[in-house]
């Protein structure tokens, strides 16, 4: 055991030492300079210092590995619910531009026709397949009548054939109870449009003696009393016989009768726009 | 014992320049050095200034700094802990806690002094601010590992010396 007089000559001598190894570097050009001992211990250090490093940059690899993970998750999510809104964004800019596309065309229509005319949402449909009506929200209230024709942009639609205060029941020119008399366009020739319950018309009583080409153009003819006469119902799709004396043939609804969301009610018993 | 406890300060300086300087606070890292060879004096006095010489002279080797700055600190710490070793009852258990709070911002005086002195690098006011607090509280983090280990080394010590008598007796 040192003595503490001992002690305290080691402590000064240890001081001292370091001291003038401090002055030696400071005084020193480069401020660092290794002897051969200085140098030995780093030496006989670096491969444990090496191999600590590395255990350490492993580590923190990981570390931002697993945190570049978690914010990409979190990226991920948000990115999803960012696509999510944009496609529902998407889908509503489409629907609201179809809308206006439908309202532009039942616009064009409405400036044209010399009727009262009354723009109408259709609001419920026939659940039954056998009959093709559907409700909209105009009724008497607006001046809606029975048996007041009712079209889109496209074309005919069908007809009235009950109304409430608040709404109306239209028959659509599909329902096998429908029947419009019509012309055809380019060859003149008289026929009577009737629904058959499925997407296309047939025309009947279209004669044998007159040219008719399927892709003619079928409007109303005015007969009938319910529509007036040139309102577009659709285009002849093919020809068949119907008998000794007439010819039948499909017809294609000129509107689609199968997704119509808005229509105008022609009210023909009115003043004249 | 004492290649045992050389080994130590070996180990703590590696840890401290390999991994520990990784995770920086207030651009302070826990220096567990510190509370190491503080543990060393207060358990063997006649250690604290060498042992505080050889942990600064290695972390002034292993950090690239100049030779003798962190060794200066280090062996003025070592050689206080040594006189409280030997003066006060260190079984206390604030002691550990308050000497290394108390050391830290003595090495962080003396180097700061030792700094101006040989205008090495420029020092302001301001390192002793929050840069010091930081320190002085990531220092204390390793407060009771090293004097944990420091308790093994003197179990493990008296165990070996124990055996020795028994088999002498023998």
């Amino acid at each position: 055991m040192l003595t503490g007089r001992a002690r305290s000559l080691l402590f000064i001598m240890m001081l001292l030492a370091v001291l003038a190894l401090l002055t030696g570097q400071v005084r020193g050009e480069d401020r660092r300079r290794l002897g051969p001992i200085t140098t030995g211990v780093l030496t006989a250090l670096a491969p444990v210092h090496i191999a600590m490093a590395r255990v350490a940059d492993g580590v923190f690899r990981a570390w931002e590995l697993y945190t570049e993970i978690g914010r990409l998750r979190v990226e991920n999510a948000r990115l999803r619910e960012e696509a999510q809104r944009l496609a529902q964004e998407v889908t509503r800019l489409r629907e609201t531009a179809q809308a206006a596309q439908r309202l532009e065309s039942l616009l064009a229509f409405r400036a044209q026709a010399p009727y009262r005319v009354v723009a109408a949402r259709v609001v419920g449909r026939d659940p039954a397949s056998w009959f093709a009506t559907i409700v909209v929200d105009r009724g008497s209230a607006d001046g809606v009548v029975r048996n007041a024709p009712v079209v889109t942009g496209e074309g005919a639609v069908g007809r009235v054939i009950e109304t409430t205060p608040f709404s109306a029941r239209i028959l659509l020119l599909s329902d096998p109870r429908s029947a419009v008399g019509v012309i055809l366009q380019d060859s003149r020739e008289i026929g009577v449009v009737e629904g058959t319950g499925g997407d296309d018309l047939q025309v009947k009583y279209l004669s044998r003696a007159r040219a008719v080409q399927p892709g003619d153009v079928v409007i109303t003819s005015g007969q009938g009393g319910v529509f007036p006469p040139g309102i577009v119902v659709g285009r002849l799709a093919s020809l068949r016989s119907g008998g000794e004396v007439f010819r039948e043939g499909t017809v294609r609804p000129a509107a689609n009768l199968g997704r119509l969301e808005e229509v105008l009610i022609l009210l023909l018993q009115g003043p004249p726009r | 014992m004492g290649i045992a406890l050389g080994a130590l300060l070996v180990a703590a300086a590696l840890v401290h320049s390999a991994w520990l300087v990784r995770l920086p606070v207030e651009g302070q890292i826990v220096d567990p050095a510190l509370p190491l060879l503080i543990a060393i004096a207060f358990r063997w006095p006649q250690w604290g200034p060498l042992a505080g010489l050889g942990a600064g002279l290695l972390q002034d080797l292993l950090f690239g700094g100049s030779l003798g700055l962190f060794a200066l600190a280090k062996l003025l710490v070592g050689q206080g802990a040594a006189v409280l070793g030997r003066t006060v009852l260190v079984d206390q258990p604030l002691l550990p806690w308050i000497t290394t709070a108390a050391a830290t911002v003595v090495q962080q005086i003396v180097l700061g002094i030792v700094l101006v002195i040989t205008d090495l690098l420029p020092v302001s006011v301001g390192d002793f601010g929050r840069p010091l607090l930081a320190g002085i509280g990531l220092n204390l983090l390793a407060v009771w590992p090293a004097f944990a280990l420091v308790r093994a080394l003197v179990a493990l010590s008296q165990r070996r010396r124990i055996r020795g008598e028994g088999a002498h007796g023998l």
